[in-house]
């Protein structure tokens, strides 16, 4: 995917990336996890009204210059952008939260990056759990430690994995998915389905999510969640503390009355 | 014990036997006598005996009626003061006012606006909590806060008062020795001091609009502005600070220079926040007005 104004040395200014850039595997690690622990997961647009734009020059807009964060579709195709601009191979698949009660459409969207014939699982935007560096497809049911995360990738038939984290002591999944590649207009009515329907998560409440080196920090609603080398704390705010939190601790600025 | 009685029934009952007749009283205060003696009526129900005992021409107070009268007699005239003491607190320039607002936008700028407002309204005493962290203005009974940035709470008015201008600065030495800086984007290659929470830097471009954002990879990281000022006199690098910084007295001392002065982080709003515009007291008023008008003399951006 190309965006006619995506400008690589900009995107890395914005996500603090100042290694070489290669098309290899540790390129696309730093790359992954500089964008991770630098552009958060937001729905700010969502809770303002709007309909997500999956446009690629206004993802780029937003995320690049503004500096603002957005959502799996939006935070994927940007990285996706810049593996293609890295001259990185990958492709779009679509992906079945599963933290769910019941059974729910593939609404994620996630970067299966190709590397030396290796595939990995890239994603740089999931509201729940999600990974903090590229996955090895190949690695699959195994523990897999990542900073103070553990992941596993489990698949039994060679075609259907599943996201699996270790949540206090158990496998917890996250999201399920193959590897049929999509296109990101393939992604339009389930763009529409989390931006407008009262059924989505990102409708009903804010939901923010910034990574860093030392672990997370989620605000969905008005609880604000820090995880912390395994550690949670949890603070109730009130409205107004979410405003100045998402500008303290997300460097967000929602539109305001004011 | 019923606990249901009027207050209004027992001003007129009191008012009844000062005036030492109905016809007296409902002259005085305007209200029918009919209406007293009902009123006077009802307040008996309600307390369950008798004050009052009536005849064609006259009344006279109960012993019941009398230990009333004399106990509620002090009661209603300290309510009554109380209730003069509070019209006065509202509408004289005294009292205090609590006010929070943010540390080093009240030590660099505002600081002096509360002074002189001391010296024009030397009966207003002000009590000034500053904290950079969100306080609850409710629970902790602030009368106005400083708020840099926004506002969604919609019970609070907020008034704009100012705007704080981002900009760079770094000393002659290390500009010399550094590669050079044309573009935000050769940010990359020098060496940044970044003051938290600030940990984006979003800039803009104050003749062409441009817009460009970078994440710091901080070679220095500070939770103090000062210190970061510090680091940055020291040789140390770039960093990005609240201009207002640049205006300080302090501040010729530091040897630093602005760098890529055309380009500016992005603004921030300084609102005074305040609640409820009708039941507003003198003094916040005239401090509210005080705040608009200095700032309008002495804006920092």
């Amino acid at each position: 995917m190309k965006a006619d104004n995506f400008n690589l040395q900009d995107y890395c200014a914005r996500i603090g990336y100042t290694e070489t850039l290669n098309a290899d595997l540790p390129t696309l690690q730093a790359l992954m996890r500089a964008q991770l622990f630098s552009v958060p997961f937001e729905n700010l647009d969502v809770q303002a009204g709007k309909l997500v734009s999956l446009e690629l020059a206004d993802i780029v807009k937003k995320i690049v210059y503004n500096p603002r964060g957005g959502y799996c579709y939006e935070v994927n195709s940007l990285f996706a952008i810049a593996l293609d601009a890295v001259g990185i191979d990958y492709y779009l698949v679509g992906a079945r939260p599963m933290f769910y009660p019941t059974r729910r459409a593939r609404t994620h969207m996630v970067v299966i990056a190709k590397i030396n014939g290796e595939e990995y699982l890239c994603d740089t935007g999931f509201g729940s759990f999600g990974i903090r560096a590229p996955l090895a497809l190949s690695a699959v049911n195994q523990s897999i430690q990542q900073d103070d995360d553990v992941f596993r990738l489990a698949c039994s038939d060679g075609k259907n994995f599943t996201l699996q984290a270790l949540t206090k002591g158990e496998w917890v999944n996250q999201y399920g998915f193959d590897l049929y590649p999509h296109e990101l207009l393939d992604f339009i009515p389930a763009n529409y389905f989390n931006s407008k329907s009262p059924d989505a998560v990102f409708v009903q409440q804010f939901l923010v999510v910034k990574h860093d080196e030392l672990g997370r920090t989620i605000l969905s609603g008005n609880r604000l969640r820090r995880v912390e080398k395994g550690e949670s704390t949890l603070t109730e705010l009130s409205p107004e503390a979410i405003f100045t939190t998402l500008k303290t601790e997300f460097g967000l600025t929602p539109e305001s009355s004011v | 014990m019923r606990s249901t009685f009027s207050l209004d029934d027992l001003q007129l009952f009191h008012r009844v036997v000062q005036q030492g007749s109905l016809r007296a009283a409902s002259k005085v205060t305007g209200i029918p006598s009919a209406t007293l003696s009902r009123r006077i009526k009802n307040l008996e129900q309600n307390l369950g005996c008798r004050l009052l005992e009536r005849s064609a021409h006259h009344f006279s107070l109960t012993d019941m009626g009398r230990h009333y009268f004399n106990q509620c007699g002090p009661l209603l005239d300290d309510l009554q003061s109380i209730a003069e003491d509070l019209d006065i607190d509202q509408h004289s320039l005294s009292g205090v006012l609590k006010i929070t607002a943010p540390v080093n936008l009240t030590q660099q700028w505002l600081g002096k606006c509360f002074f002189e407002f001391m010296q024009a309204y030397p009966k207003i005493r002000l009590q000034l909590v500053l904290s950079n962290r969100y306080e609850n203005l409710v629970e902790q009974q602030f009368d106005a806060a400083f708020r840099i940035g926004g506002l969604r709470d919609n019970s609070w008015i907020g008034r704009r008062i100012g705007c704080i201008n981002m900009g760079f600065c770094a000393t002659p030495t290390y500009m010399t020795a550094a590669p050079t800086l044309q573009h935000p984007r050769d940010l990359l290659q020098h060496h940044l001091i970044v003051a938290d929470p600030i940990d984006i830097w979003a800039l803009t471009h104050q003749q062409t609009g441009e817009e460009f954002s970078l994440t710091p990879q901080a070679h220095f990281r500070s939770s103090d502005i000062w210190v970061a000022m510090d680091a940055a006199s020291a040789n140390l690098g770039v960093t990005l600070v609240p201009s207002y910084y640049f205006t300080h007295p302090h501040y010729e001392h530091r040897s630093l220079v602005s760098v890529l002065p055309e380009w500016q982080g992005a603004q921030r709003q300084v609102n005074l926040l305040y609640r409820d515009r009708q039941a507003i007291s003198a003094r916040l008023r005239a401090f509210i007005d005080f705040v608009v008008l200095w700032e309008d003399k002495h804006s920092f951006s």
